[in-house]
């Protein structure tokens, strides 16, 4: 028992910090239809700045995060107004071929700065506290609690902003969102801006419990795919599940079977789910014609 | 050449063009014959090994743009998952090797086989769904292929499988394996080649265009779609059990390689996705640059350190990447003949 309890907190705080990786995914692909592949190369790029953040100027890990966070919005609307905007009304390949190439660019650029070294946030952390007779390690509840904030403030934003209610009515329908006034083009390049700004929390995030190495990220990447596929689309409350579950069926697993299973049981998993509901546990409802 | 022109019919210029067009048909079609026969000559007669190792590849890459081509180029579907049906053709033939001893030439077709087995396992639910969840679904069909050969006891695990080698001298060896990859990407190009004519293709476009409207028409889409994506399968089920028999070692890592999904579809798009002729000119385009950037930064160490120029290639080759896709989005063949039709979509 006091094993599952151990796994299940730990498995939690996971999620979160997962969510925020794949939140900024689910919210491109969701509102825009875009397969944003750079995404998990751009949050590793954010747990390298804030390795060199932390590492050079000695600067906290969390005033390190918020930066990111905040350069990233930044970028994610550079990267928008550049390179997505010229290719939206494409077939969805031609934007994905060119986030892909934004994606080897990326990757590239940091194996040349950082080399592929194995790497890790120095955090001024205890490695565990004691919780309610519980051991949890501290950078990991750090990270899921600031991952927790991000994305609950994400989800504020779109709910409640006119901002991120005009976003919400384009993710409805984006030509009649236009028709209506709403200036779509600079909805989404706030709305890339958000999700590549979750990216960098999120990488962030990962930073503080994982160690990391540039090619690495294409796991986050496989990660946060799964869990936009499992949660559906658009949502952050249903990502937020998703990634919840995902982290507690990985835990689980990782502590019951064994860790060379961890893989192939969220893949079947996946597979099991597409099998019976084709848009995710938690989509659907979307018109067809 | 206005005044020229007799005031009253322009009949004789109009049976002029018509002419000259189909004489430059005629010639189009003359010169995509020659060119197999060009290059069998090129492979019975050069000696240099490095240069036939890397046409050899240059046909398996055609051979696997073609069969990405027909569900993404007709069909207008985005598989991303290549990889999984190239590394299940290569794993059925290598594990029929290991188990019986039977040459991967004799099982190719098995190992194509085995990829429409996969195809159609995971057809019936993924094409059901439309746009980006396919895409998603066939990205990680990969992945979970490649965590399954790592795990099954069947496939050795990271320990991969040894295929006997061809017991012959490298010459002979590499020449063998350039005319059956030849005879494949021909044989992959006049299937494409038929499909594009073909009711079958047809549909396909129609599929593309308006999958409602051809649904509505009278299209079986899912049929279809099924029927695309399974031939596909086979096409690369084909040449990954080639391919494994080429380098007589296969392991998870390089059989459900990202690159092998991602690059048919970055070839197909360079030289014009949904035409017969694009797959080949990307396919060509793709490795005469890969091979330029290599000998440019991976030669005489520039930088020095052994891993860096690789990245410095991939870096110019990613920035390659974002230029085609913002300057030429159809592709080679969509800068000759570009597409007619209205963009606007309701």
């Amino acid at each position: 028992m006091r094993t599952f309890l151990q796994a299940t907190t730990s498995g939690l705080l996971l999620g979160l910090i997962y969510t925020a990786i794949a939140a900024g995914l689910s919210l491109t692909l969701g509102v825009m239809g875009i397969i944003n592949v750079a995404h998990s190369a751009v949050a590793m790029l954010g747990a390298y700045l804030a390795w060199v953040l932390m590492r050079m100027a000695g600067v906290d890990p969390l005033v390190a995060l918020a930066l990111v966070t905040v350069a990233f919005v930044f970028l994610g609307m550079l990267i928008e107004r550049s390179l997505v905007r010229r290719v939206y009304n494409e077939p969805a390949s031609a934007s994905l071929l060119s986030l892909f190439g934004l994606m080897i660019v990326i990757e590239s650029i940091m194996i040349l700065t950082w080399t592929t070294t194995e790497r890790a946030l120095p955090v001024p952390y205890p490695p565990a506290v004691e919780v309610a007779g519980l051991r949890v390690g501290f950078a990991r509840m750090v990270g899921g609690l600031v991952a927790l904030l991000a994305v609950i403030g994400a989800h504020l934003f779109l709910r409640y902003s006119r901002t991120g209610r005009g976003i919400r009515g384009m993710a409805a329908n984006r030509d009649a969102a236009q028709i209506l006034g709403i200036d779509t083009n600079k909805l989404s390049m706030v709305l890339f801006g958000i999700g590549t700004g979750l990216a960098g929390t999120g990488g962030v995030a990962m930073g503080m419990v994982f160690a990391f190495t540039p090619p690495l990220h294409l796991s986050w990447l496989t990660l946060a795919i799964l869990i936009v596929v499992v949660g559906g689309l658009g949502s952050l409350p249903r990502t937020m599940l998703a990634a919840v579950g995902i982290a507690l069926v990985e835990v689980l697993t990782g502590t019951y079977v064994s860790f060379r299973y961890v893989e192939v049981v969220l893949y079947g998993l996946l597979l099991a789910v597409l099998w019976v509901r084709t848009e995710g546990i938690a989509g659907g409802g979307a018109r067809r014609l | 050449m206005r005044t020229s022109r007799p005031a009253a019919d322009g009949t004789g210029e109009r049976r002029q063009r018509l002419t000259v067009r189909l004489a430059r048909r005629q010639l189009w079609r003359v010169f995509w014959a020659a060119v197999p026969v060009a290059l069998i000559i090129v492979g019975l007669t050069l000696d240099d090994l490095a240069i036939l190792s890397v046409l050899t590849t240059l046909f398996m890459s055609v051979m696997l743009a073609q069969a990405w081509n027909i569900l993404g180029g007709y069909g207008g579907y985005l598989n991303l998952g290549m990889a999984a049906f190239f590394g299940t053709g290569a794993y059925a033939a290598a594990i029929l090797y290991d188990l019986f001893g039977w040459s991967p030439f004799a099982t190719a077709g098995l190992g194509g086989a085995a990829a429409v087995f996969l195809a159609l396992i995971i057809g019936t639910p993924s094409l059901r769904i439309r746009g980006v969840y396919f895409a998603i679904l066939t990205l990680v069909l990969t992945f979970l292929m490649q965590r399954l050969a790592f795990n099954v006891p069947l496939t050795r695990g990271a320990l991969g499988i040894f295929l006997g080698p061809v017991m012959l001298d490298p010459r002979r060896l590499e020449q063998t394996f350039y005319m059956i990859f030849l005879a494949l990407a021909v044989v992959s190009v006049v299937v494409v080649a038929l499909v594009e004519r073909s009711r079958f293709g047809y549909a396909l476009v129609a599929i593309r265009e308006d999958e409602d409207a051809a649904s509505v028409l009278g299209v079986r889409t899912t049929g279809t779609k099924m029927k695309a994506f399974a031939i596909g399968a086979f096409m690369a089920g084909v040449a990954g059990a080639v391919f494994a028999q080429r380098v007589s070692y296969i392991d998870p890592n390089a059989a459900f390689a990202l690159h092998l999904s991602i690059t048919p579809v970055l070839m197909a798009m360079y030289g014009g996705a949904g035409t017969w002729q694009g797959p080949i000119i990307g396919a060509g385009l793709v490795v005469v640059l890969g091979e330029v950037l290599r000998v440019t930064f991976g030669g005489a160490g520039i930088i020095g350190a052994a891993g860096v120029p690789t990245e410095a290639s991939r870096l110019i080759f990613g920035a390659v990447l974002i230029g085609v896709a913002l300057f030429a989005r159809r592709g080679v063949m969509g800068l000759i003949r570009p597409p007619g039709g209205s963009r606007l979509k309701v």
